[in-house]
């Protein structure tokens, strides 16, 4: 130990371990720190999802990875960093995304730096991940096109290994996208769904006839229609986010809510059924009790405790500007799969 | 001393530590050369580790004592750190590193964990030059380096909030 420095110097293999704690975004600071710093926690930014508290509760965040074909690669540089991009992605085993947009917004009301991902930036990322375990995807201020959305789900279809995917969807285009993609919702062993939560609560099911039963062992969804679950034997665990319901401009009838909380007595086989604390004080939830194997009783149902959504204004915006992008964008996609 | 219940420790100093036999077994390097050559009665040299640091590590040991799940592996990044913990690692940096390396050299996971989950708190949620002032480091990088970092890995955590 060196005497003459007051703070001695952390060890590669120790700064190493202290890497595997960090979320992306530290992660990404600390690269800028110094050489070895950098040299030494390279490899960790492809190892570790970040998984950092937004304020949607729990839903990771990967920083977006910069992968461009309009700006490179040019030198040789550039070009052993692509190299460097596409082997961290084709080892990437957990991809997490958020705010992707068709175009990314460039105006004078938007000064902040954008954190949006430009849809054919995310693209161009997930072709290059063949072996994804799990999937997440978190759309927020624009949404995707259908086209680009079915374009996603048939690249994540060609993933042998996927087995968890999160995502959310535009409530519009949910029923469609069950329709469309059974076959890929069936080999999924977790799949989290939820739609934005000011358009409404997209329902699972009802299903249509002659499939195969779903391999899903985690589900979480916003609301669900009793008919789905025979369809999920081998379901153990249920998470019910029901986050429109409380708001002010999408009442909900509270003799919906009694009747949905019988339908879940029926559902004894579950494990575990997570409710949103949205739903405590309203409706008497407690009534509903399991039973296990000796005919005991056990408190089968855990609340999960998510914090009050605060309700901010919508800023007023000019009524004239109407959106085109995702139309124009989707030709663009198009053009991209070509 | 006995035999079967205790064990002498010299710090790199020379100063010597009788601990018994099950915190010594808390560190992974202790308990497996215990194992191997069995109790001789002479001191165990700790050449690698300073007195004030191995009272500060005797300490977290003798707390954990009748820990169930001290050696549970615990991959829960997220885990709140316990209040005596948090506590514990309330020191200044250079005997935090000291402990790190301590608990690396006698295989203490927990306390490697712990003392590593600390100084990733101190570095979250900060800029680069801010982490440089906390950890004393010299910025190694030409500007032009730099500057191509910081475009190849895109935005750190002071931008994205």
């Amino acid at each position: 130990m060196n005497l003459l420095t007051p703070t001695p110097v952390l060890p590669r293999e120790i700064l190493f371990e202290i890497g595997k704690l960090l979320d992306g975004p530290s992660l990404v600071d600390c690269l800028q720190v110094a050489k070895d710093w950098h040299n030494t926690l390279q490899p960790l930014v492809w190892r570790t999802i970040s998984h950092r508290h937004w304020n949607r509760g729990d839903f990771p965040l990967l920083y977006w990875i910069p992968l461009s074909r309009k700006n490179g690669p040019h030198t040789k540089a550039q070009k052993q960093r692509e190299a460097e991009i596409l082997w961290g992605l084709r080892h990437t085993c957990d991809l997490t995304f958020h705010n992707v947009v068709a175009i990314p917004r460039r105006n004078r009301f938007h000064q902040q730096p954008s954190l949006s991902v430009p849809a054919s930036q995310f693209f161009l990322t997930v072709r290059r991940t063949p072996n994804l375990v799990r999937f997440a995807l978190g759309m927020v201020s624009v949404n995707l096109s259908d086209h680009q959305l079915s374009t996603l789900f048939k690249l994540l279809n060609e993933m042998p290994k996927l087995e968890a995917v999160e995502i959310i969807l535009p409530a519009r285009s949910l029923p469609v996208l069950i329709e469309t993609h059974f076959s890929f919702f069936a080999k999924l062993k977790e799949l989290k769904l939820s739609g934005r939560w000011y358009t409404g609560v997209p329902t699972l099911g009802p299903i249509p006839d002659k499939i195969t039963p779903w391999k899903l062992q985690e589900l979480k969804t916003d609301r669900l229609d009793k008919s789905f679950l025979p369809y999920c034997p081998d379901l153990k665990g249920l998470t019910l986010d029901v986050n429109g319901i409380n708001d002010p401009r999408h009442p909900v009838d509270l003799s919906l809510r009694k009747k949905f909380i019988e339908q879940l007595q029926e559902l004894s086989k579950l494990d575990t059924i997570n409710l949103n604390m949205y739903w405590r004080g309203q409706v008497d939830v407690q009534k509903f009790v399991k039973h296990n194997n000796n005919n005991e009783k056990v408190e089968a149902i855990r609340w999960v405790h998510t914090p009050q959504r605060v309700h901010t204004p919508v800023p007023h915006r000019p009524a004239k500007k109407i959106y085109a992008g995702p139309v124009l964008f989707a030709l663009k996609d198009i053009f991209d799969l070509l | 001393m006995s035999a079967h219940s205790q064990i002498l420790l010299t710090s790199s100093e020379g100063t010597e530590f009788i601990i018994d036999r099950d915190i010594a077994d808390k560190s992974m390097l202790l308990k497996c050369m215990l194992e191997d050559i069995g109790e001789i009665g002479q001191a165990v040299p700790l050449p690698n580790v300073s007195g004030p640091i191995l009272t500060k590590v005797i300490e977290y040991c003798t707390h954990h004592r009748d820990d169930p799940n001290f050696l549970s592996a615990n991959d829960d990044v997220a885990a709140e750190i316990d209040e005596w913990d948090l506590e514990y690692c309330k020191v200044d940096q250079g005997t935090l590193y000291e402990l790190i390396l301590a608990a690396n050299y006698l295989d203490i996971k927990p306390l490697m964990d712990l003392t590593c989950k600390t100084v990733a708190n101190m570095i979250k949620a900060k800029s680069p030059e801010e982490i440089r002032k906390t950890f004393n480091i010299t910025n190694d990088f030409t500007p032009e380096e730099e500057d191509q970092v910081r475009r190849e890995n895109g935005k750190g955590s002071r931008r994205l909030s």
